[in-house]
């Protein structure tokens, strides 16, 4: 039976490694270690303590062991299920700004191939991760400020590129911001649209020489009500041929990551849609 | 300190102070509230103005769809008639009261060429009446959504001008509560017909 979520069999896998043969290695050796050390030390409470510390701190690399060897084998076999090849860790390049955010950036998870469904799109679906850095001293110490988690499907719609010079669907920053703005950077303005409900979950920004008329065409009335009613209130960002859909947050269960796929095909669809028509007109 | 041993809070007293500062928060919400008032009401002129463009986007379509029926069914004049003077009457249609009546008609009036096409089997398979026909059934779907996303910025908008105490600006400040938007289109009165 293929696990349903990336917690599936992790109860399993931990107790397994808690009565494996590594385990009670570092049981006896770090135990008898820690009880001599403290017998050398003529320290009662080290003797007492040490080897109870040596059984925690196995219990939590297994836990650790065990929920990434459970997150590996649902992503492997949901990968396989669909048909795409799966890697541990992934980098993609910054081709929209969500892509190119933070200091450094990677993927986990990340499944890659024809994505199923008609028309097959090329693209890939996983975890991604961006972190902000800042470098302290003279030895240039770093230190994480910020990392932040993303559900992401990149799709391939190379037809897009002289039509989507940068759109951004991002969610609502609000007037206390979570993080830094990866958009805020680039050149871009503001796109106002005209459902409130849309407005209360999103914001729309556009690169400078984005054409606006396309890309109120793609947000067409319909659009912007999927969107406000979506219940994963997938974002995107479409530029360079690519389209980014993502939600800020892990999604780690079956369910949840096929109905993600299926909206990140809905957008692109809708995408490949507009680059016809918009090529009709310009035909025209 | 004062001769008299009293705490010197300049000209005003404490009382004065405490009343000047609710004063000022009363004002800043009020202002607020208006505002927020005046955003409200501009939402629904933006998807009033939303589904007008989809509706003209009908009316544009409309001469052609009538043309292309024309060329296989050109004796059903009167229906055609009836279309085309739907048609003149929803762009003529100002505000959504209007516009409801006059593109219920025209809905009814192009249900009416659709129901038509079924007795001419050259005309359900002629490439350019099915393309338009499939346009057609987009538009209507974008005025649907578009309808949606009025409606749902009109009960926005009344609720915020109901509610207490932003009531207390809106109403001396003119904000009147707008209708609801609604309007029929094909594919809700293509009610599927069961025969037993």
């Amino acid at each position: 039976m293929s696990p349903s979520n990336a917690d599936s069999g992790r109860r399993e896998l931990f107790r397994a490694y808690l009565r494996g043969r590594g385990a009670t290695y570092a049981y006896v050796l770090g135990g008898g270690a820690a009880f001599v050390l403290g017998a050398w030390q003529q320290s009662p409470l080290i003797m007492a303590a040490g080897p109870a510390a040596v059984v925690v701190l196995v219990a939590a690399v297994a836990a650790l062991t065990a929920k990434r060897l459970a997150a590996k084998r649902f992503y492997a076999r949901f990968a396989s299920s669909l048909g795409l090849a799966c890697w541990p860790r992934f980098e993609l390049l910054p081709l929209t700004p969500l892509l190119g955010a933070g200091d450094r950036r990677w993927c986990e998870h990340w499944m890659q191939g024809a994505l199923p469904g008609e028309p097959a799109f090329a693209g890939g679906l996983g975890q991604f991760v961006f972190e902000e850095i800042e470098r302290h001293g003279e030895v240039q110490i770093t230190q994480v400020t910020e990392r932040r988690r993303f559900t992401l499907c990149v799709i391939e719609l190379e037809p897009s590129l002289p039509f989507f010079k940068g759109l951004y669907v991002r969610p609502r920053r609000g007037v206390f911001p979570e993080g830094k703005n990866w958009i805020r950077g680039s050149d871009s303005r503001s796109l106002q649209l005209e459902s409130m409900a849309f407005g209360d979950r999103y914001e729309v920004r556009t690169a400078s020489d984005q054409d606006e008329l396309v890309a109120r065409q793609l947000l067409s009335p319909s659009l912007v009500g999927w969107l406000a009613e979506h219940p994963l209130a997938p974002c995107f960002e479409v530029k360079a041929g690519t389209l980014a859909v993502y939600v800020p947050r892990v999604l780690e269960d079956a369910g949840n990551l096929t109905f993600f796929l299926d909206a990140a095909r809905h957008l692109a669809g809708r995408v490949l849609r507009e680059t016809d028509e918009a090529l009709a007109r310009r035909a025209a | 300190m004062r001769p008299d041993g009293a705490a010197d809070t300049g000209d005003m007293s404490p009382g004065a102070i405490i009343f000047v500062a609710v004063l000022a928060l009363l004002a800043f919400w009020a202002v607020a509230a208006y505002n927020a008032l005046v955003h409200s009401r501009n939402k629904v002129d933006e998807a009033w103005s939303g589904i007008d463009v989809q509706l003209k986007r009908r009316h544009d379509l409309v001469p052609n769809f009538v043309e292309a029926v024309k060329g296989y069914a050109a004796h059903e004049s009167e229906t055609l008639r009836a279309v085309i003077d739907a048609r003149r009457r929803a762009v003529d249609a100002e505000g959504p009261e209007e516009s409801e009546r006059a593109e219920g008609r025209l809905t009814g009036a192009l249900g009416a060429v659709n129901a038509l096409a079924e007795s001419y089997p050259q005309l359900r398979a002629a490439e350019n009446f099915l393309r338009l026909q499939a346009e057609l059934g987009e538009i209507e779907d974008e005025i649907q959504a578009a309808r949606r996303i009025y409606n749902s910025n009109v009960q926005a908008y009344n609720s915020r001008i109901q509610v207490f105490p932003t009531l207390l600006i809106a109403g001396p400040m003119s904000f009147t509560a707008r209708r609801f938007f609604e309007i029929e289109v094909a594919a809700e009165r293509a009610v599927p017909h069961v025969a037993f």
